[in-house]
């Protein structure tokens, strides 16, 4: 039998479970503790800030008094409500699933999240180590990954916040779309977004000479201190400057980000401050976090087929006899599968046939 | 490899001029019903064009050439990196010539693009029945099924022969070259140089 003390945990995890720990780990060794809610909460909670959620819509139904609840469509909200303004800061990372409706059926899906959120603290030092965390977290999938980083503060500067094509105007950003913004007067200063060098640092010239006027100078000197971190943490090839990240502009204040892996048509990962959701709740202060999409990364991460140390092709019709021998196997440690037919074999490192007689033999395959 | 959903028919046939001009093979490209291609480092994949938005949200093509109506009806979740000009047509409400909307009924509208049609009256607050069909709208005001239609219009012959006249103008459609939006964050370069081989800035 397995002993605990013997047992070979990397061996009996999936690929997803290992990046899902060392996910996990990274962000204990920067200080988040789990954070733990439960699967439905009053709906009340969500009705208030619907417009923070990007699906509108959750599973509800009434508990024993008459409560409405709500199976949650988001964790973000419910960490915040246990924040403590006058707390320092706070720091957590979840791994929860939300209810959201979506696809082409618009049917509810369970969506599997893992993400942290760091509450409080200066305006500084948080998004800094949060940005840094999502690009060390899209390098743990082991795949080449990009984090395109834009702002919701700068956008707000170039566009009227009260103007009635504004969300128009930011669905044409969303999608570089130049040819239909630069046809709209209002949408000629967003066009010119849209075109940056695929270098950040680049980038950030091209906009500090092309915007000198728009005075988003506190805006780029932010942006410009996450280009030099990731680029002395060896990422200035992965990280872009991108606007046409572009999260809910009535939640999110700052720096917005999302995050690609080579190989997955979507987007992995979404983040940015959220400020705004904050001061909406009653708990003015400094917020930023991001999720991870682990279905979106799944497409990756699917496992090999199970291997196993050895197979038993079995003739025995004694079933007390067979489990004998695959005890004889199991307690020394050997991961073991039972075969009747030999077509429907895996390949093993070790291969046996239980005879008819009862007899354990080992076959050598070429 | 750069992976370019094209679609079929008319527009496709008009994308690939586009290709040859730029300087890329195509030879034999529209007379051949083979649906995978292969030019030089690209692969052309030929695909239905309500179909092409779908390829590329889903990143099995990394960029596609489609027409804007197909973009408004869907609104798949892709980059529209550049109008292309080419296959400019018209999104418009017709109607039987002399027809005259009262706004004393239910309005009912037949379509082949439901999604578009449901949000332009919806924004005008106009209480429609929209009625989805998958081809020949126009006969629909004809036989009774409808009061309008929304479709696309290029020339016009075909609702003038129809006894139907363009009442109101949606949007200007012309085909637009998309782009997968992570396929757009890993290979930018080949889609720039595809994009400067065109010169269509």
């Amino acid at each position: 039998m397995w002993h605990g003390e013997n047992m070979n945990y990397e061996e009996v995890l999936s690929r997803e479970d290992r990046a899902v720990i060392a996910l996990k780990a990274l962000y204990e060794q920067y200080g988040y503790r789990r954070f733990r809610i439960e699967k439905f909460e009053p709906y009340d909670l969500y009705r208030d800030n619907k417009n923070f959620l990007t699906a509108e819509t959750a599973i509800t139904f009434p508990d024993s008094r008459g409560r409405l609840m709500a199976l949650k469509p988001d964790v973000t909200i419910s960490i915040v409500r246990s924040f403590d303004p006058q707390d320092i800061s706070s720091k957590w990372h979840y791994t929860e699933s939300v209810f959201r409706r979506g696809g082409v059926s618009e049917e509810f899906r369970e969506i599997r999240q893992i993400g942290i959120e760091y509450l409080g603290g200066n305006r500084e030092y948080p998004q800094l180590e949060v940005l840094l965390l999502a690009m060390k977290s899209l390098e743990i999938f082991g795949r080449e990954g990009v984090l395109a980083v834009g702002h919701m503060g700068l956008l707000r500067k170039l566009i009227d916040d009260m103007a009635e094509d504004r969300d128009e105007l930011l669905g044409l950003l969303r999608r570089k779309n130049a040819h239909d913004l630069n046809a709209k007067e209002r949408g000629k200063v967003l066009a010119s977004l849209i075109e940056l060098p695929a270098d950040p640092v680049e980038a950030l010239e091209y906009l500090a000479d092309t915007l000198r006027t728009h005075g988003i100078e506190r805006e780029l000197d932010e942006l410009r201190t996450v280009v030099r971190l990731m680029a002395s943490h060896g990422y200035r090839k992965r990280v872009r400057i991108d606007f046409s990240v572009i999260h809910n502009l009535d939640y999110y204040n700052g720096l917005v980000f999302q995050g690609f892996l080579s190989g997955v048509p979507k987007v992995v990962l979404n983040g940015g401050r959220y400020d705004q959701l904050l001061e909406k709740m009653h708990k003015p202060a400094k917020a930023i976090g991001f999720a991870i999409y682990l279905d979106e990364v799944m497409s990756i991460l699917s496992s090999e087929p199970q291997q196993v140390d050895a197979v038993i092709l079995n003739y025995c019709e004694d079933m007390d006899l067979l489990f004998e021998a695959v005890d004889q196997l199991t307690s020394k440690g050997m991961s073991v599968r039972v075969y009747e037919d030999p077509a429907e074999c895996i390949p093993s490192h070790k291969a046996y046939i239980f005879s008819r007689e009862a007899v354990l033999k080992e076959v050598h395959r070429a | 490899m750069l992976k370019i959903a094209v679609p079929t028919g008319r527009m496709g046939e008009a994308a690939v001029e586009v290709f040859e001009r730029a300087g890329f093979d195509c030879s034999g490209f529209n007379g051949t019903r083979k649906l995978i291609r292969q030019i030089g480092s690209m692969q052309i994949i030929r695909v239905k064009p309500s179909d092409v938005a779908v390829y590329v949200e889903h990143g099995v093509a990394d960029v596609g050439i489609v027409g804007k109506d197909i973009l408004m009806e869907t609104e798949p979740d892709v980059f529209e990196l550049r109008d292309l000009g080419f296959g400019a047509c018209r999104m418009a409400v017709a109607a039987p010539e002399g027809f005259r909307d009262q706004g004393d009924m239910i309005l009912k509208v037949a379509t082949k693009y439901p999604h578009v049609a449901t949000k332009y009256f919806g924004a005008k607050n106009r209480p429609t029945e929209i009625i989805p069909l998958n081809g020949s709208i126009e006969i629909a005001p004809l036989v009774g099924l409808s009061h309008v239609i929304v479709d696309i219009v290029e020339t016009g012959t075909t609702l003038r022969e129809n006894g139907l006249v363009i009442v109101e103008v949606i949007a200007e459609s012309s085909a637009r070259f998309i782009a997968n939006q992570a396929s757009y964050q890993f290979k930018r370069d080949e889609i720039e140089k595809l994009l400067s081989a065109w010169r269509l800035r």
